[in-house]
């Protein structure tokens, strides 16, 4: 998704920081999400989705059964540490910028009036 | 340990009336106060920016908590512990992409979405979308489908609302005097006259304390009611983890017990009390025996659970038709029979149990006898018939009297005699171990409302209630759906800076960690405290609640821990409310229709409008259409479908446009559509869907979106060299 039109003759031709850090911290998170989805649900359903369930080989950790245990509990914590250290080590601190309140409109409202005075313009 | 799971109707009644209305009272006494405070900032500030986007200024607490509480609704203290109580650990998996939740839905878009919009100037996501392609045929489509698919959403919330207060103030003698008062009065108007007058009186409280704190607030008001209702929910959490671990004597002792379960069979009786009463008469317990079938092992008798209070009309002496829930693990009923008779008697909980059954047992004799004298006054009765009934309903008092069991079918007495009518097992987990432990979990059949009009029973073969298929849709449907979801988006435009987004992801990671697996052991153990309430699943939060807080003996913390599904509730209708309210004052009316509106007229139009809005889903919530569950279901996925894709192409391609992403959109909206109604024809219902490859029409909604953004913008012109300058570009100094 980088392909974008060249912009020419320009006082400033780099990306803005904001955007290109953004757009970094997105595709890690997205990662970490098809990490999960790939540990979890395949962990799970090869270990919890028994054919035969026989209720004396059933185990446990800490009462919770192993393959919840394994398949989502301790990859809960995991993701709380990844979660930490994104927050407070990867993601950067960028300047967001002051909002423009009322430019959205007032850009519009410009335009309106500019068409207005062009259609006058035309009429006289 | 003392548990005292047997009587299970008025919730609050058993944790003290007052302690409920007490916490209400202050509850709403709070929130208003928020919203005055709130108001004084909407006098200092922009007025549209403050209204509905807060001024962009919100700190880590207020940020996380309101993003908590907004995503997590009152499904995740109603319909999730229905969840987990019917099918056992498997909810775990169900739940597992909550991991990553917090990262995904804030971090995704967050720091570029408030960027975008600060660039711009833009309040709602109509106008991100609007600003970033300077297109208003975008913002319309945008406005379009949130006004539909949030207006169906709010009424569904509002119906939700409205039962959990029903719940919560259930048998509180002044609300009780109110809805008696009240059932007088719409008794003449002919709109509300097939509407329950206590689900009335909950709606209209309900939509009056929301729609007012919201109105006169606006974002910051929601905000910060969030927050309080956000720190009721994680307390509630926490509070109920131990003590429910020490309930059922440790979490290895109930997965061990779940493991050894089956799943009930549930089914419709036939409740005949003899002779008929002269008055209505309520009875309360809900347990019976009958006879175990021939060549059960140690003559064990079946054991039986009612799912509501058992209602015997005047003049009547049969009730049709009574939903009930049988219980089938031996160890179960073996151990629930011992709570009902010999263990009773052992504390004074389990003595009030016998008492109150006594005492209803005996009112309804009294009003059988009242009967009888009317039928004699009338001469209906000969003077034999009349004191032979009379002498035998009076030897049936004394028996009642000298009753020491909990059952309504206690040895000795002839008070209640039940008949089977219907029984179905579970579709998928009858009479097998395990299924509470192991995926993919049991599921219940449908139970018609009469025995008559009852269909055969499904013999195919069906899926358990989480097959794979649906374990990755439902990876998709938090994490990436709980992404594109505009009122969440919204509230990404609202923190101060970068470093509150950082703070606020960790704080929510935190925050989910403490509430949802935790929820997933309360209500695993739920199963063994309380047995029986499977038709009655969606009561168990509260029962849960108030059951473990007086078997500790602190029952004044019913009365907080119940207010949190009502809290998560409330905090999910106000955020709607707004998002409407803005789309038609900001995206329709500011931006389309007369863009030079003086700060005083939005003023009052945006108050009007969340007032009409507010009104307006309160009047389609007196007779709200059925499927409710389903419309959230829908609605939910559906904006997401739509949203998702084109937000992303829009923040993060320099290349996206105005085609591209518009194009996405209809095709989000569409693909999810025609899963639906898809299902009319594959399943007979729309609210059943059409499971492409068996995957969720999420999936399909967002496969769809994506693809199409993607193409079309490739095929079509690039967009305005100024527009992608002003977006993605450093700005010259």
């Amino acid at each position: 998704m980088s392909s974008s039109p060249a912009p020419n003759e320009s006082p400033c031709d780099e990306f803005d920081p904001v955007f290109l850090h953004s757009r970094r911290e997105a595709i890690l998170i997205f990662c970490l999400w098809l990490a999960a989805l790939a540990w979890a649900v395949p962990f799970c359903y090869l270990n919890g989705y028994p054919d035969e369930f026989n209720a004396e080989t059933f185990s446990t950790i800490w009462g919770i059964p192993t393959w919840v245990f394994w398949g989502i509990a301790v990859p809960w914590l995991v993701a709380d540490v990844i979660t930490t250290w994104f927050c407070f080590v990867y993601m950067k601190d960028d300047d967001l910028g002051v909002a423009r309140e009322g430019a959205d409109i007032a850009e519009e409202v410009a335009e309106m009036h500019a068409d207005d005075a062009a259609d006058k313009g035309a009429n006289a | 340990m003392s548990m005292n799971p047997l009587f299970c109707s008025p919730v609050l009644a058993q944790a003290g009336s007052s302690a409920a209305l007490i916490t209400f009272l202050v509850y709403t006494l709070a929130v208003f106060g928020l919203a005055a405070l709130s108001n004084r900032l909407l006098q200092q500030k922009n007025f549209l920016s403050e209204y509905f986007l807060g001024s962009r200024s919100l700190g880590v607490w207020a940020f996380a908590l309101t993003f908590a509480a907004t995503s997590a609704s009152g499904g995740s203290f109603t319909g999730f512990p229905s969840k987990i109580y019917t099918h056992g650990w498997v909810l775990g998996l169900w739940i597992g992409s909550y991991i990553v939740v917090p990262i995904c839905a804030m971090g995704l878009l967050g720091k570029r979405i408030n960027h975008v919009a600060r660039i711009s100037g833009a309040i709602t996501i109509p106008d991100v979308l609007r600003d970033r392609f300077r297109s208003a045929s975008f913002g319309l489509l945008a406005v379009s489908l949130i006004v539909f698919f949030m207006s169906f959403n709010l009424v569904a919330q509002f119906k939700a609302g409205s039962k959990i207060l029903i719940t919560l103030l259930g048998d509180v003698e002044q609300f009780n005097q109110s809805v008696a008062w009240l059932a007088e009065i719409k008794s003449n108007i002919p709109f509300l006259a097939n509407v329950e007058a206590d689900y009335l009186l909950c709606l209209v409280t309900f939509a009056v304390a929301v729609v007012v704190y919201t109105t006169y607030g606006g974002f910051h008001a929601v905000v910060w009611t969030d927050v309080l209702q956000g720190i009721v929910m994680v307390i509630g959490v926490i509070i109920l983890l131990p003590v429910a671990l020490w309930q059922v004597q440790g979490l290895e002792n109930a997965t061990r017990q779940l493991a050894r379960m089956t799943p009930p069979r549930v089914g419709l009786a036939r409740i005949d009390v003899g002779t008929p009463v002269a008055d209505n008469h309520a009875i309360s317990s809900l347990w019976f025996t009958l006879p175990g079938e021939p060549g059960e092992e140690e003559g064990r008798p079946r054991l039986f659970r009612l799912n509501a209070t058992l209602t015997i009309l005047a003049s009547q002496s049969v009730v049709e038709d009574v939903k009930f829930v049988e219980i089938t693990t031996p160890e179960e009923i073996d151990s629930q029979l011992t709570r009902l008779t010999t263990g009773l008697g052992t504390t004074g909980e389990a003595e009030h149990a016998v008492a109150q059954l006594n005492a209803e047992l005996r009112a309804l004799k009294e009003k059988q006898i009242a009967w009888l004298d009317k039928q004699r006054e009338a001469g209906e009765l000969s003077a034999e018939q009349y004191s032979a009934s009379i002498e035998t309903l009076n030897v049936e008092i004394d028996r009642i009297d000298n009753n020491e069991f909990a059952l309504l079918t206690a040895p000795g007495i002839n008070a209640v005699t039940p008949t089977i009518t219907l029984t179905r097992d579970y579709v998928y987990g009858a009479n097998r171990p395990g299924v509470y432990v192991t995926g993919p979990g049991p599921k219940p059949p449908p139970l018609p409302q009469t025995a008559k009009d009852a269909p055969p029973p499904e013999t195919e073969q069906i899926d358990g209630f989480l097959p794979l298929s649906l374990a990755i849709s439902f990876f998709f449907m938090w994490a990436i759906s709980g992404a594109g979801q505009p009122s969440s988006m919204v509230r990404l435009m609202a923190f101060k800076d970068s470093k509150t987004l950082r703070r606020a992801m960790f704080t929510v990671a935190i925050y989910y960690t403490l509430i949802y697996f935790p929820l997933v052991i309360i209500f695993c153990c739920a199963r063994i405290v309380l047995p029986g309430m499977d038709l009655d699943s969606d009561r168990i939060m509260p029962q849960m609640v108030v059951t473990l807080t007086a078997n500790i003996g602190q029952s004044w913390l019913a009365g907080l821990l119940v207010a949190a599904p009502f809290a998560a509730v409330m905090s999910t209708v106000d955020s709607f409310l707004l998002m409407i309210s803005s789309a038609l004052v900001r995206d329709i009316y500011q931006r389309n229709i007369n863009p030079e509106a003086s700060e005083r007229r939005l003023k009052h139009l945006s108050y009007a409008c969340t007032l009409a809005v507010g009104t307006a889903a309160m009047l389609g919530a007196v007779n709200p259409p059925q499927f409710l569950q389903d419309l959230i279901v829908y609605t939910g996925s559906g904006l997401a479908a739509c949203f998702l894709g084109p937000m992303v192409f829009a923040l993060y391609w320099p290349r996206a446009n105005v085609v591209g992403c518009m194009s996405g959109m209809a095709a989000g909206f569409l693909a999810h559509l025609a899963m639906y109604v898809g299902g009319i024809f594959a399943n007979g219902s729309f609210f059943r869907p059409y499971q492409l490859f068996n995957f969720n029409p999420i999936i399909v909604g967002l496969v769809v979106s994506f693809v199409t953004v993607y193409v079309i913008t490739k095929v079509t012109a690039p967009p305005p060299e100024d527009l992608v300058r002003k977006y993605f570009y450093k700005k010259p100094v």
